[in-house]
């Protein structure tokens, strides 16, 4: 099977207002995307993850390299891509708010080229799976963040894309339409889509994608199926626990056997090399009256904040 | 939900009417929000035809009775030209919305697509004329003769469509360049109140400007209206609205350079975004 996303050394710039200086938002990306694959594109704010989902579904021109989808060129043949992609942007934007959303979708399935019976069926079935079905002659305006974010889902999937580029898709969703979110993701790779998700939700990530990568300035920094990820850390094993005693809090990252401690929702994790260490650290803390601690498993999260965590809030 | 490769498309000619169709029903669908039929009439086209009537009665006191059926033909034309240039606020608009990327990598043209999306306020403002040119002159005094006044009915039509075109260059403009938008928006519409024969002949204007006045929609069209009331004949009408047509045609295709050029500058320098 051949890739279906297939990015070479892929460079873009934008000119500022002050001409002198360029932005560069992508420098130099290279990625391979499989059929039936999750893709998750992770990443700071300002890392270009947009930038490329703009370039992938053909709303920009790269400035240099090149990307095939589905063995064509982007730039040399936008129109097979455009057929063969859908997309949904974050945010509110892109919904014509005075007509419902039923007219909305019927919309955009004539621009898609579905005849009529095929467009008023995948209309009412999009609706319906999206959970819009009670709302779908409302106008969009009166709609929630969340619901329109549905219906931007269901806009992207009306052709019956292929690949999904899907930037940031659960903005303002609430946490029963973020599950109904993932079961949906689920089902589009089960269908033998390829969906190609930003987020900057870690446990989402984890949760969805067969594969991560991880982009910073423009640079791919990781780019490694989920399930390997702990790989990039090189303390691999665990320890959280909640202790009030700053005294002992003090000693815990002195012991030889921790790599370091972190706070972490509430309480602290220690970083451990080797599987024997947690043993040793569980009964040191036990001994000295820490009883809520437990082995735990590194997350994406500690990965991410690993490899972007020192610089994340300076863009 | 279907397989991957089971896309149900039609061929593309049926695509392109099913566009149209759809256009049409979304034009529908947006009117309906602002207007049901009663507050189209009594509010919207009645207050319309209460400005005519105003511009109507000044050329009553400040000179005749000619001169008020004068500026009443211009003013009941001119309504579907005002109407028909909305098109440039639903066209500035969706850049607002967002939906220009989207339409811009959608497989079908969006050239056509948005030079729709002001086609509600075409048939609107010929709506108004058509009322307005029925309604007004008997009301005012100043009845039309019939059945010269027949014809002009269907150069009304002509004149809203030109005018329309003219609408969705100034669109592509105010899409194009941000910054202009609030000029064109106001003043797009009113060189041709000003100048192009509605209140006063072109003839009034110097010499240098009345060919440059021949370039804008209307003012063939409206010199051929008022020749058709005054009983001229074909050979004398017919030249003047086959420039009317031409002007638009004209107007229409330096829309369409203009959008495209829109969409293929936006995907090289980034401009092609989800706000302003
Ligand atoms: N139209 C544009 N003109 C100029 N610079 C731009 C434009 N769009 C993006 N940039 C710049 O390119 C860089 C990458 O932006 P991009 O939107 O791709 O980031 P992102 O990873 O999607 O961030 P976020 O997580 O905040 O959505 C940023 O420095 C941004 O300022
Ligand atoms: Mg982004």
């Amino acid at each position: 099977m051949p890739a279906v996303v297939e990015i070479r050394e892929l460079v873009r710039t934008y000119r500022t207002r002050r001409k002198a200086e360029e932005t560069v938002a992508l420098g130099g990306v290279t990625l391979t995307v499989d059929d039936s694959e999750v893709l998750g594109l992770l990443g700071p704010n300002g890392a270009g993850k947009t930038t490329l989902v703009k370039i992938l579904s053909t709303v920009l021109l790269p400035t240099s390299g090149t990307a095939r989808v589905l063995g064509k060129d982007l730039v040399s043949a936008p129109q097979t891509v455009r057929e063969n992609v859908g997309v949904v942007f974050g945010g509110e934007r892109g919904l014509y708010p005075r007509i419902s959303a039923r007219q909305n979708l019927a919309f955009w399935a004539a621009l898609y080229r579905l005849d009529r019976r095929t467009a008023q069926n995948r209309c009412s079935e999009l609706l319906e799976r999206m959970g819009l079905a009670d709302r779908a002659d409302e106008p969009v305006e009166t709609f929630s963040r969340g619901m329109k974010q549905r219906l931007h889902l269901a806009r992207g999937l009306i052709h019956g894309p292929r690949i999904l580029f899907l930037d940031e898709p659960t903005t303002g969703m609430d946490p029963v339409a973020a599950r109904d979110f993932r079961a949906l993701v689920r089902e589009l790779r089960q269908e033998g889509r390829t969906v190609f998700l930003t987020t900057h939700d870690m446990a989402e990530a984890e949760a969805l994608c067969d594969r991560v990568t991880l982009i910073d300035h423009g640079r791919l920094v990781l780019d490694e199926p989920t399930r390997h990820i702990g790989r990039y850390l090189d303390a691999r094993e665990c320890v959280d626990f909640t202790c009030d005693d700053p005294a002992v809090l003090a000693q815990v990252p002195e012991l030889a056997f921790v790599e370091s401690v972190e706070p972490r929702d509430g309480g602290h994790r220690a970083l451990l090399r080797e599987p024997a260490d947690v043993a040793r650290l569980l009964v040191w803390l036990i001994e000295r009256g820490v009883l809520s601690a437990r082995r735990s498993e590194p997350t994406l999260e500690d990965v991410y904040l690993r490899l972007i965590g020192t610089r994340a809030m300076s863009v | 939900m279907n397989s991957p490769s089971s896309l149900g498309t039609s061929s593309p000619g049926t695509g392109w009417l099913r566009l149209g169709h759809q256009s049409l029903l979304f034009s529908i669908a947006e009117m309906r929000t602002v207007h049901t039929w009663r507050t189209w009439l009594f509010g919207w086209v009645a207050r319309l035809l209460t400005q005519v009537t105003f511009f109507a009665l000044i050329g009553k006191f400040v000179a005749n009775d000619a001169t008020m059926q004068f500026v009443l033909v211009g003013n009941i034309v001119a309504l579907s030209c005002l109407e028909s240039m909305i098109v440039v606020l639903t066209m500035a608009g969706e850049r607002r919305l967002g939906t220009l990327p989207l339409l811009a990598i959608a497989p079908t043209s969006h050239v056509p697509v948005y030079l729709g999306r002001g086609l509600h306020w075409l048939a609107s403002g010929i709506a108004s004329s058509v009322i307005g040119w029925l309604v007004l002159p008997p009301l005012l005094g100043v009845p039309l003769p019939w059945p010269e006044a027949l014809p002009a009915v269907a150069m009304i039509l002509l004149v809203a469509v030109s005018c329309y075109c003219y609408g969705c260059f100034l669109a592509g403009l105010a899409v194009r360049y941000r910054s202009l938008q609030v000029i064109v928006l106001n003043l797009g519409y009113l060189p041709i109140m000003a100048f192009c024969g509605v209140n006063v002949p072109i003839s009034f204007w110097p010499a240098w400007l009345q060919p440059v006045l021949h370039l804008f929609p209307l003012t063939n069209g409206l010199q051929a209206i008022r020749a058709v009331l005054a009983g001229g004949t074909w050979s004398e009408v017919w030249p003047k609205l086959a420039l009317e047509a031409l002007v638009g045609i004209g107007w229409f295709a330096l829309a369409t350079v203009s959008i495209n050029r829109v969409v293929t500058k936006g995907r090289a320098d980034g401009s092609l975004e989800f706000g302003s």
